[in-house]
Formats: structure tokens, sequence, C-alpha cells
């Protein structure tokens, strides 16, 4: 079920009624677990044991963790997690990728192969990062296992962060189902307004510009070199306000139940770097390789070197998450490389600046670290723009086919849909007002006179304006 | 923790005092009904017309009303003034027979069309200037055809007219949804009433014509969807209706919106590979490159029609021919080239129903005209005939260029005939002139320009006007 779909108003309104009109704890979270569970059997029934083999497993392995003392159990106990959590991931998202990745080699070797028709399960990616966070901070120590089987399955298949997150941490969320959260009117009025947002940005943005994107993406051989640049824009815009349309939804809809979900984006294109970009697009998931791999793999606690190696190898990973094709692990490791780049770039800089701390006329001006903030815009700007196309092809020759035409400026169909340029105009004002004061109006408080106006006026736009046809959230395919 | 981005600073009340709560709901209920009014006064330049269907007593038939205007706010963005029969674009007055010709017989003298004023809410039309006899075409077909989607201008008629400099004049009498059934059920009454000389069939799908085997359809009447339709029309606002009917409704209002709230897999439904949508030998799909090599090539010579197919377009022909003694040309203009997923498909003349059509039509005095290859050509050379910049190129209804093709291609073949020359139009000589084929325009090489070939000084008139 799709948060903008009409069905998931009538499930929502009816999970809203009952959830507040149950006083207690238990009975509460037993009602959200029957309700999250329905929104992942609405796509395929057949998959909930399958969610449900992973928060059992889970449950069982993080309360056996909790009682043994011997590390060495206790890690063996890590990894069956991870291998069930995993073995699950790598059978069901990327069995095929593999067997297509060694085909070429099989054949060499008089060897045949052939994909399996394996359906991938809805949210798999991110409920598996969910339950794998709760095993590795069990095995450091850092949360307690939880007792009722109840509270830990909510936590796995909570419907609003179900299929496409955002990535709520055990040590977040659990300590939310140790109370029964109190009614509050402006807490599900921010809900609310969050709500609108979202579906703002999903269905009158995102949907818009992916209407630009899909066509230009499917044939850009059609295309001028300016459109196929417009197209990749777009698609910049089309992913941002998708995966933060989708986030606003989840996190509005945990807001109107009384939970509090983790920020997910910051304004990703205010970035004036890629480290920047990375503490501002996809919060959860870069928190979780943060913590859970790089860190794990030694951070940059062991010189530049192995920093780089890690960072590239944690963005390799990250790549491969988001989809099993090569075109996402090449976006991967160009961010993992980009990432190492804008490193060294700041090194060199660094030295630079020490150097020139005498008293030169260039060193007075502080002209070296505004030429390093504009060097690591522009880096950002292309590693990000040119990782789109890559995301968004379906090959890699094709994601080459697409960045060769963009960059000769071939000719072609010059196609310049005014709604979509107005989308992306959307995309820059926004970006833009944040920075500014408006950012206090932008959040509607229930009490300013304009609130009720803009509430109205979102409405109507979104039952007027919507593009018609269904479009999926884009991370759903994650 | 932190909720979503800039939220963790601020509190939803940020600067703003408390107010009570009858006030704060006093507040919500005027904020709300002035963002409905903001949406209100601003539809116009966003939301589509739903404006009330009339039953025209001369084309009997539903229109829309003369002297209203018509939003267009999807591909395109126009708007289109209505004239009168309910004429998309077509304002003008009738101001008609000025010197009738067909069948043989001349008129001169003026004359008025007789339409009734109060009816059709227009001005009764002047009289007609003496010695003018410009050749009366009335221009049949779908919302290909009626054009809402460009400005009036912009319309087939309008670009002929123009192009003519008079010696042509178009009734644009097409309607959105209309097939060769309503065309034929309406045409005696618009043939005498316009003294039409010509009738022509402007078809993006050959399958329209042969509705003409339904023909004639029964009179409008109170139970028509249309009739419900216009009453909802005349009561609430556009952007009430369309509000609704996206609700409502999906795949643009044409079906019934319905709830699923059982558990999924949703069984997917096979796509039926004789499916009328798709017939074999129709398309020819070429990835991502416009060649001009396939689309030229027809069904080999001798390769078998089905002969249900045959007998469907004779019959269908022989109806029309029975509505009519008036010379009837079928324009054929398919949506070619079409983008669909990134490939562009070329809509060829192996086409079962063209090759149908085109054996059976001259036994029945109706004459084919193909703008297939024309319309490739044109978008090989960048000039697409489909599609808008709001919309998708290649995709869609005819735009400016895709009508000025047209257009041009009707006035060639006015001139190929030399109907004009004549200064009537008589059957056989109609019929002697052609070689009967679809393809005779494109096989003179001055007829494959986009423009139209001058060889006599009514030719030069028709460019006179452009």
């Amino acid at each position: 079920m799709l948060f903008t779909q009409l069905e998931f108003l009538f499930f929502f309104a009816a999970v809203l009624l009952v959830t507040w009109s149950v006083r207690s704890k238990e009975k509460r979270h037993l009602v959200l677990l029957f309700a999250s569970y329905y929104f992942y059997a609405y796509w395929d029934i057949r998959f909930c044991s399958l969610l449900l083999f992973s928060t059992v497993s889970d449950f069982v392995i993080g309360r056996r963790m909790a009682r043994v003392r011997q590390q060495r159990t206790k890690r063996w106990l890590l990894v069956g997690s991870l291998a069930v959590n995993l073995g699950l991931l790598g059978f069901f998202k990327y069995c095929n990728f593999f067997i297509d990745s060694a085909a070429p080699l099989l054949q060499a070797l008089g060897l045949s192969s052939s994909s399996l028709a394996i359906i991938l399960p809805v949210g798999i990616s991110f409920y598996t990062f969910q339950t794998l966070s709760y095993s590795i901070d069990i095995y450091r120590g850092v949360i307690k296992p939880i007792d009722r089987w109840v509270d830990f399955a909510l936590y796995v298949s909570f419907f609003p962060q179900l299929v496409a997150g955002p990535i709520v941490r055990a040590s977040e969320f659990l300590p939310q189902l140790q109370r029964l959260p109190g009614w509050s009117s402006r807490r599900f009025y921010a809900g609310v307004q969050q709500m609108l947002r979202g579906a703002i940005k999903k269905v009158i943005l995102a949907d818009r510009l992916g209407e630009l994107v899909d066509v230009v993406f499917a044939g850009p051989d059609l295309y001028s070199g300016l459109t196929l640049w417009v197209a990749s824009l777009a698609y910049a815009g089309q992913i941002y306000y998708d995966f933060s349309g989708y986030s606003d939804l989840a996190i509005g809809a945990a807001k109107m139940l009384g939970y509090r979900f983790p920020v997910n984006f910051k304004h990703p294109y205010l970035a004036t770097s890629l480290s920047e970009f990375w503490k501002r697009w996809h919060i959860t998931l870069s928190r979780w390789l943060r913590d859970y791999l790089y860190i794990s793999l030694g951070g940059n606690r062991f010189g530049t070197l192995r920093t780089c190696r890690n960072l590239f190898l944690t963005m390799l990973i990250g790549g491969l998450w988001h989809g099993a094709a090569w075109t996402f692990v090449l976006w991967g490791g160009l961010h993992g490389l980009g990432l190492c780049v804008e490193r060294w770039l700041q090194s060199r800089l660094a030295v630079l600046s020490k150097v020139g701390a005498s008293d030169t006329p260039f060193a007075k001006r502080r002209a070296l670290p505004r030429l390093g903030v504009i060097i690591n815009a522009i880096w950002m700007g292309f590693v990000v723009l040119v990782g789109w196309v890559l995301f968004r092809s379906e090959t890699l020759a094709d994601a080459i086919h697409f960045l060769r035409r963009m960059l000769c400026f071939e000719s072609g169909i010059e196609w310049f849909p005014p709604l979509v340029i107005a989308a992306m105009a959307c995309l820059l004002l926004e970006h833009l007002a944040w920075k500014t004061r408006l950012r206090l109006a932008m959040r509607l408080p229930y009490n300013a006179w304009y609130s009720p106006v803009a509430t109205a006026i979102m409405i109507w736009v979104l039952v007027l304006y919507a593009p018609t046809g269904f479009r999926p959230f884009v991370y759903f395919q994650f | 923790m932190k909720c979503n981005e800039g939220e963790s600073e601020l509190s939803p009340t940020h600067h703003v005092t408390a107010a009570p709560l009858s006030r704060l709901l006093f507040r919500w209920c005027c904020g709300l009904s002035f963002g409905t009014l903001l949406i209100a006064g601003s539809s116009p330049w966003f939301v589509r017309s739903y404006s009330p269907l009339v039953v025209d007593p001369i084309r009997r038939t539903w229109v829309l009303p003369s002297g209203n205007h018509y939003r267009w706010r999807s591909e395109g963005y126009a708007t289109t003034h209505v004239g009168p029969l309910g004429m998309p674009g077509r304002v003008r007055e009738l101001g008609v027979v000025a010197g009738k010709i067909g069948d043989g017989e001349s008129i001169n003298g003026n004359h008025t069309t007789g339409l009734n004023a109060d009816t059709l809410h227009w001005a009764p039309p002047d009289t007609v200037p003496p010695n003018a006899a410009p050749l009366r075409v009335a221009l049949w077909g779908d919302s290909q055809v009626e054009g809402v989607c460009l400005a009036d201008e912009q319309k087939l008629f309008a670009i002929a007219e123009r192009l003519s400099a008079g010696a042509v004049e178009v009734f644009p009498l097409a309607r959105s949804g209309q097939d060769a059934a309503d065309w034929l059920t309406q045409l005696p009454m618009v043939e005498d009433h316009l003294s039409i000389d010509l009738h022509l069939f402007l078809v993006a799908d050959l399958e329209d014509l042969l509705a003409a085997n339904r023909a004639p359809l029964p009179p409008p009447s109170p139970q028509d969807v249309s009739a419900g339709n216009a009453a909802i029309a005349a009561r609430y606002p556009a952007f009430v209706i369309q509000a609704a009917r996206n609700l409502l409704t999906v795949h643009n209002g044409a079906t019934r919106r319905t709830l699923r709230f059982r558990p999924g897999p949703i069984p997917v439904t096979a796509v039926d590979p004789h499916s009328p949508v798709k017939r074999q030998g129709e398309w020819v799909s070429i990835q991502s490159t416009l060649s001009g090599e396939e689309e030229g090539k027809a069904l080999p010579e001798g390769s078998s029609i089905d002969n249900d197919l045959i007998s469907l377009w004779n019959e269908a022909l022989s109806v029309i021919r029975r509505t009519t003694s008036k010379p009837v040309w079928v324009l054929d203009a398919p949506v070619t080239p079409e983008i669909v997923g990134g490939d562009v498909r070329l809509k060829t003349f192996a086409d079962n129903h063209y090759v149908a059509l085109q054996r059976v039509a001259p036994k029945h005095r109706i004459e084919v005209i193909s703008v297939r290859k024309l319309f490739n050509d044109a978008a090989a050379q960048g000039r697409w005939p489909h599609g808008f910049q709001n919309g998708q190129i290649g995709v869609g209804h005819l735009n400016q260029n895709g009508n000025q093709l047209l257009a041009e291609t009707l006035l060639r073949e006015i001139n190929v005939r030399k109907i004009l020359a004549q200064g009537k139009t008589s059957e056989a000589h109609f019929h002697n002139d052609s070689d009967g084929s679809e393809l005779a325009g494109f096989n003179d090489p001055q007829a494959n320009h986009s423009t139209v070939g001058i060889t006599s000084p009514v030719d030069q008139s028709f460019l006179a006007g452009d």
C-alpha cells in the first residue's frame, strides 16, 4: 500500500481511530502490529512469513546473546544473526545479480547459467538493516534485548517505516515503546502538516519531474544534449522529492500515532561538499553505514590510505545496498572515490594555507578557504549529478551513452516541459528559502493566519493537479 | 532524537502567540475558505473547461455551445472559441453559399444559413459577397482533428483557409470521441445546410471508419451520458468537477475508481496477443532512431488480406457512399512516428486495415490520402507532427506542425485534382484524374516537400495567405 493511495487514507484513518481509542499499551502495540502486517500483506501476503522469520530469529538471538557471558559465543550468535539477515537479503536481492555477473565466466568454463524467478520482497533492505542494528547493538552492549516479542515485532514491522525507511535504530524506537504515548493535538497537527508536505513533494513535484525523466532516460538518443542536462537535473529533483516526500509521510504518520522517527533529509543540495551532502542525504542510512560498517572497518584511525580505503568500501557497499546492478555499485564507488578526492583536496588546501600563513596578500584575503569551498562545491555537484545518471540508467552502457551525449551537447529533440521547469524552480526556491527566515513560515504553525490558507491550497492542489497514472516511490525497488 | 528536517530546532508554534480555541476555529474556517477561493479563482489557468454540451438542431448531436469558449489545460494549453454548429475555433458567421458547387448545380446570389440565432446564441449571418465561390469542405474526425489543444489560428481548418487565401472554406465538424457512425448521422443535415462540396474524413485510427456500419445513430436523448454530464457541468464549477473526477475515476475519467483492501498479490492479467491494440505488421519499431527506410514499405504485392476484413471495409464504405453523393476523401493521419518507451515507432503502409481500405475505396469512389510517410519524414527533419512541449513530443494530439502538414496536403490534393480550377466538383473527373492510389501525392517528387507545389494561379493564392 502506498501512502499516496486513496486506500491508505481509509486504512490510516481506521488505524488512528483504533489506536487512540485503546488505552492499554500492550493492546495498542498489538493493534499496530496487526495493522503493520496487514499493510505489508497488502503488497504480498506470502512475504509476511519472511518478515516474521527475520523478526523471530533476531529476537531469539538477541535474548540469547544477552544471556551468554563468553565473548566468543556472543560473536558466534552475532555471526548467526548476520548470516540469517544477510543470507535472506543476499538470496532475494542479489542472487540473480551474482548469477548474471558470473554468466560470462560460467559460459567460458562450459557451464550454463540461468536466472531464478525471484521476487524482491518490498522493504527487505530496510528491515534487514533495522534487525541487524538490533543484534549489533546488543553485541556491543549499547542496548539490552527487549522482553516482549510483540514490541520487537512492532519495531521491525511498524508500517510507516517498513518499506522505505527511515532506518530507525532499536535504541531510538524501543524506548518509545516502553511508555504509552499521550495525546497531543500539536503533535498530531504537526504530523498532518508533515504528511501533507510529503504528499505534495511526492505527488506534485517528484511525479511531475518523473514525467520528463522517465521518457528521456528511456531513449536518450532522441533528445538533445541540453534536454539530457535538464533531465539529469530533473532526476536530482525527482529522487530528492520522492524519497524526502516518503520520509515526511512516514515521519508524519508516526507522529500522528505518537512516535518519533529520526530526521532523514536536510536539504542536501545546500551542501558545499560531498561529505556534507552525505550528512544531509538519507541520513539514517549514512549514519548506519558509518556506525556499523565504516567504523568497524577502522574508520579514520589508521592513516589516510586506510581511511580512503574504508570510505571507498563503505560507499561501494552502500551503492550495492541500493540495488543489485553494476550501475549502483559504480554509483557507490563514484561517491567513495569522490569522498577520497575531497579528503585529499582538503589536505592539500590545508597545507597550502599553512604555507600561505606568511603575510602574502593571498592569505590575507582568506582566498584559499573560499577557493576550497568553491572547488568542493563544484566537485560535489559533478559527482552527485554524474552519480544520479548512473543511478537512474538501466545499464552501465546506457549511463555512459547518456553522459557522452550530455557532455557533447548532441543534437536531438529539444523538450523542456514548463511544469517540469517549474518543479525544478520549486526545488531551487525551497532550498534557498530554507536558508532564510521563511523556514519558520514553511512549517505552517497552527495559529498563524496563513496556515489554514496554505493547508487548503495544498489539499486542493493534491486533488486537482496530481499527474495521472500510478507511480510508486523510487526507493520501493530497494 | 530529532524529527524530520528543520523541526529539531523549532517548535510548531515558535513566535506565535496562543489564541483561544473558538478564535482559532474561526480563523481556520475563514482561512480554509479563502484558500479554496484562491484555488477557484486561479483554476481557469490550470483546469480545463467542463462545458455543458447542447444538442445542435442542425447536426442533431451533442456539441459545445456556440459562443462559449472551451479551455484545454493539459498538452497544448489553449482556449477554443466555439462557433456556430459547435464548430471549435471557427467563430466566423456562416456567411455561406456564395456559389453552391456540387451535383452540377451552381447557385448565384445571396443566401443566409437559416440558423436559429436564439437556439445557437449566435449572431445572424451576414449576406455573402457575390462572385465568391470557395470550395466548401466538411472536416470530420475525432479529438485529433477537433484540436482543442491548439489555439484557434493553429487549428487545421484555420491553417487550410489561410493557406488557400479564401479559395477553400473548411468547416471543422470533428468532435472528440466521435467516429464514422456519428459523422454519417450528421452528414446529410450538414451537407444541405452548409452546401458542402467535399467531405474530408480525417482519421487517426482507420477503425474509426469501420464504425460507419453502425450509422445512423439514434437521435440524442436526455438519457445520454452527455446529457448527464451537461447537467453536472452546468451546476458545478470546473475545478470541483475535476477534483471529483480525479477522486472517483482513474485513467483520466475513463474508469470508475475501485478501492482494494484485499491483501496481495494481485493476479496479473495476461495481455491478449490478438488484441486489436497491436496488429500484425502495423508497426515498425526502430530503436531510438528515425530512419526513412522502413516506413515506406507496403505489404508485398498480392499478399493475402483476410476476406472478412475486405467485406467489412466494403460494407463500411458502401454505407458512406449511400449517405452522400458528394466527393469523399479519407485522409489517413495516424499517430506516426510515435515515441514509446524510448523507441520511435513508425506506422507503415503494411497495415492490413490500410491495405484493405486501399483495395476497396476505388469501387466506392472514395479517395484515400495518407500522410504516414509525410509525417515520418517531417519528424526525421525535427518537425514532429504530434505532441507538445507541455505533454510529450511524439505522443498525443496533432500540433501546429502536424496541422500545417495536413493543410498543405489537403490543398495539394485539391490542386492535383483540379477541383478549384474546374470551378466545380465532377466526380467523374475526380476519379479519372486520380490514379486511385493513396500514394499519388507521394509518388510525385514535388509532393514529398512539405510545401504545396505552385503550378497554377490557384496555387499561388494558397501560399499568398501564409
